[in-house]
């Protein structure tokens, strides 16, 4: 069981990301943007943050450049949550120090199987 | 499993998604008008969120179709299209299209249309190209038994969350694994940075394993180390090389994934709530819930001298059930504003069709109706700015030769007024033509001659049923729906319409709705031995008459004379069949009420006082009923009928009829 | 066993013990290794892997360098215990021959 964040703008998204991943029996928090989300993860350690890349307020990228100045973030899985046309986003994420991304669509099999993944 | 709970998101991503697409039309409308090109950021947005949640929760078509739309509005952020009305145009026509899909997606239809078809078909060419048709061949790996996998990260590969013990886990699930590590580069403790990686790798991996299974292992880290996958022996490939298994598409997935969740119920609605509204209701019940303990001591060991303290508790407990009901109330309450939003768009379509210029001027959108009014409020009021812009406003060389700006300007507008909401519809046009009304009405049979009518009751004439003033019937408003469909409309939302027009300077569209359609403030009234809730707005006076007052007219029906007026009596004893009631005129009361646009008097026994009702649904209780709009739940535990003014006055228009 | 009979007043060689955490992961090594440093300059050092549940390359990483380090100060590490999350981790990671975990848990 793992303390997760689940960050996306969508409700709908946030809210299969969220059942999906407490029904593997993990710990789940929610956030509508990067702000919020980047508040939130001051105030607890996650084990992994699961992040959407375009959000209003702050959107994904920035919110990991932020979240991997925090000490207590170095090393801690962060994916975005990224639709296949945007490769280059991709990158931007990874440049910003996220750990890998999540292409959507996805169904919840694919979910468990990347956090799983990640959490070895 | 996973089909069956992606269901319950469905909802959910209706409904935000239906917002993107106002919020994209609302900024399309404004880029239009010349607005900030950050817009496009917005807008792109929204088309992004709907692309990814349709292709997640199972709706290809729609995904396919955002695709597009989201490439064009890609290709206007990176400034590499400029943003001109044509885009625009196909953007606005691309909302719609996708409204369409939702609309179809929520009754669990097919989504795709022709003309969404066609739409996607003119998106692909706005971007110079045809549609793409989203198809993935798999390409096929490499195969071999047994791999030399060289893989050093790069310092920084650790910090990004990419664990190295992760990957090596990885490699070991595909095959037996022999790993030797490269301890060369590493530094000397002092000067290590702890979470830079500076170990290589060289594993020898022996399985059947593809060269793109092992290299997806490192798929996130392609640009964060050195990797090389060599075959340690390599294996010719079988005589079929796996027939390409049957190509799974996307489509086709996900296509399954939505046969195996249940049919959507096209309407089962919800509502978004504000956090703030939440938490003032979670205040509220704790405050009741003090009140209440506090209370409870006197369930114990009461005595007189605690009695001031227990009158001060039912009158906490008074004001927070009020309170409460209030805030309660307030979940359903929402902005107008989201009916207001489809305005812009229509006045822009309609006035460029007939070559009007129109300015709409909308005020008050932040005032909260009941969601039930606000749903049904939609059309009778898009059928009041319809009409003004086709009716109402002038042409521009009509204007200019009476000495009014080119522009019309259309006012929409709601606010409260007591305990009511109201919403306006004003246009400064030509106002109503008292001529053309009473030459209508004439020829139409619905007066003799407009001798002696006052304006009010002219203007009245054009909310009568089947009644159209228009020279020329156009498309537009002319659909068969008239002026006395809009006032039934709002009269079942317990409200009413009125006009006020000057000729040569414009008309006003006055709605007036109930708050809520949940409680209403009435009047309940004795008949026999069960009681009837009159709501209180239709209520023009109460009065007793005298034996001789009242007229019998041929079919059994009754009238009395009420300012100057004649009016139906409506013995409610007769129309609800209650025993027991008072029948002689003299030892009963006749309430005067106004609903559907005339009055009528109802006789009842008496009145037991003015109280609000709760309203509850009869129809999902029990049945329709005519002439009863809900029932009640009285102090005493008894139920009570509300009286459904409107519909009253029609069934006895009707009796007049036959 | 080394100076069991000193003739001087302190003991001269103090052996460090260090119990490696739990959750002897990256966000752990800030404390972990200026541990080690500290203990690589002693002549005898016991690790103490018993209790570790989560460990990552980072860390095996510092492992490696700590022992390498004591080593070539002329020291000693020896292992107090060692869970079967970090032998996992020694053994994936090639690091056996390097690490010289103890075969198997002490009772």
């Amino acid at each position: 069981m793992a303390k997760i964040l689940a960050v996306d703008d969508s409700a709908s998204m946030r809210g299969m990301v969220a059942f999906t991943l407490r029904g593997a029996g993990h710990e789940v928090s929610e956030a509508e943007n990067g702000q919020l989300a980047l508040d939130q993860a001051k105030g607890g350690k996650y084990d992994l943050v699961l992040a959407d890349v375009n959000m209003p307020v702050m959107d994904g990228i920035s919110m990991v450049r932020e979240l991997r100045t925090l000490p207590e973030y170095k090393g801690v899985p962060i994916l975005m949550l990224t639709t296949e046309s945007h490769t280059d986003k991709k990158m931007e994420g990874k440049a910003a120090g996220a750990t890998g991304w999540l292409v959507k669509p996805f169904d919840p099999e694919q979910l468990l199987a990347t956090v799983n993944r990640v959490l070895g | 499993m996973a089909n069956v709970s992606m269901a319950q998101f469905h909802q959910v991503f209706f409904e935000e998604s239906l917002e993107g697409l106002d919020n994209m039309e609302t900024a399309l409308l404004a880029l239009d008008e010349g607005g900030d090109k950050e817009l496009v950021h917005t807008i792109f947005r929204a088309a992004h969120s709907i692309k990814g949640g349709a292709a997640t929760f199972g709706f290809p078509e729609m995904s396919a179709f955002t695709h597009e739309a989201e490439s064009l509005l890609d290709e206007l952020r990176d400034g590499r299209r400029p943003i001109d009305k044509p885009i625009i145009e196909l953007l606005l026509r691309s909302v719609d299209c996708l409204r369409g899909m939702f609309a179809r997606a929520q009754a669990g239809q097919p989504l795709n249309d022709e003309a969404a078809e066609v739409l996607r078909g003119e998106l692909a060419a706005a971007m110079g190209r045809e549609a793409v048709t989203e198809v993935k061949a798999r390409r096929a790996g490499d195969r071999a038994d047994a791999w030399v996998v060289r893989f050093r990260p790069h310092p920084g590969m650790a910090a990004s969350g990419n664990d190295p013990l992760r990957l090596m886990r990885e490699l070991k699930a595909l095959g037996e694994m022999k790993v030797t590590a490269d301890l060369d580069r590493l530094p000397a403790l002092d000067k290590l940075e702890a979470s830079e990686c500076h170990i290589g790798w060289t594993i020898e991996l022996r399985g059947q394993v593809k060269r793109d299974t092992i290299k997806s292992v490192f798929d996130w880290v392609e640009d964060e180390c050195d990797l090389s996958i060599e075959p340690l022996h390599v294996v010719a490939p079988p005589a079929a090389v796996e027939a390409p298994k049957a190509p799974v598409t996307d489509v086709a997935t996900a296509r399954a994934a939505r046969d195996g969740a249940p049919a959507a119920s096209a309407e089962s609605s919800s509502v978004r709530v504000s956090i703030d509204k939440i938490d003032s209701l979670i205040d509220l019940v704790g405050e009741l819930v003090i009140t209440q303990s506090m209370l409870d001591q006197f369930r114990e060991n009461f005595d007189i001298a605690k009695l001031a303290m227990l009158q001060e508790g039912l009158t906490q407990l008074a004001r927070h059930t009020r309170e409460l009901q209030e805030s309660v109330m307030g979940i359903r309450m929402l902005p107008i504003g989201s009916v207001f939003n489809r305005f812009p768009r229509l006045v822009r379509d309609l006035s460029a069709k007939l070559g009007k210029s129109v300015r709409l001027d909308m005020h008050g959108e932040h005032t909260e109706l009941d969601k039930t009014v606000l749903e049904k409020i939609g059309d009778p009021l898009v059928h009041l700015v319809r009409n003004a812009i086709d009716h109402g406003l002038e042409m521009p060389d009509k204007r200019r030769a009476a000495g009014k700006v080119e522009q019309g300007t259309l006012r929409l507008e709601a606010f409260h007024r007591g305990g009511s909401i109201v919403v306006e519809v004003a246009d400064d046009g030509a106002g109503l033509n008292r001529e053309a009304i009473v030459a209508k009405a004439i020829q139409r049979g619905l007066i003799s001659s407009g001798e002696g009518m006052s304006d009010e009751a002219v203007a009245e004439l054009i909310f009568q049923p089947g009644f159209s003033t228009a020279a020329v019937t156009t498309d537009l408003s002319g659909r068969g729906v008239g002026m006395d469909v809009v006032r039934r409309n709002v009269a079942d939302l317990g409200g009413s319409v009125t006009i006020r027009s000057t000729q040569g300077k414009g008309s006003v569209f006055t709605i007036t709705l109930p708050l809520t359609l949940a409680i209403i403030d009435g009047l309940s009234a004795a008949v026999g031995e069960e009681s009837y809730i009159v709501p209180l707005v239709s209520i023009v006076e109460s009065v007793q008459l005298k034996a001789e007052a009242i007229r019998s007219v041929g079919g059994g029906g009754e009238l009395f004379k009420f300012r100057g007026e004649y009016l139906p009596v409506i013995r409610l004893h007769e129309v609800f069949g209650c025993a027991g009631a008072v029948r002689n005129i003299e030892d009963g009361l006749m309430i005067v009420v106004e609903g559907d646009g005339s009055r009528v008097g109802l006789f009842v026994d008496g009145l037991n006082g003015q109280q609000q009702a709760v309203v509850k649904s009869l129809e999902a209780n029990y049945r329709r009923v005519q002439g009863v709009s809900g029932a009640t739940i009285l102090a005493d535990g008894s139920v009570a009928l509300i009286v459904d003014i409107a519909g009253l006055v029609r069934m006895q228009s009707r009796r007049k009829a036959a | 066993m080394g100076s069991k009979t000193s003739s001087r007043g302190k003991a001269a060689e103090v052996a460090a013990g260090i119990a490696l955490p739990a959750d002897c992961r990256l966000g752990a090594l800030d404390t972990l290794a200026p541990q080690l440093r500290e203990a690589a300059g002693g002549s005898a050092a016991t690790l103490d892997g018993a209790a570790v549940e989560k460990v990552d390359g980072a860390a095996m990483q510092l492992l490696v360098a700590f022992r390498r380090a004591a080593v070539a100060a002329g020291g000693s590490v020896s292992w107090a215990g060692a869970s079967d999350v970090l032998r996992e981790a020694s053994s994936l990671l090639g690091l056996d021959a390097e690490l010289d975990l103890p075969a198997v848990r002490p009772a």
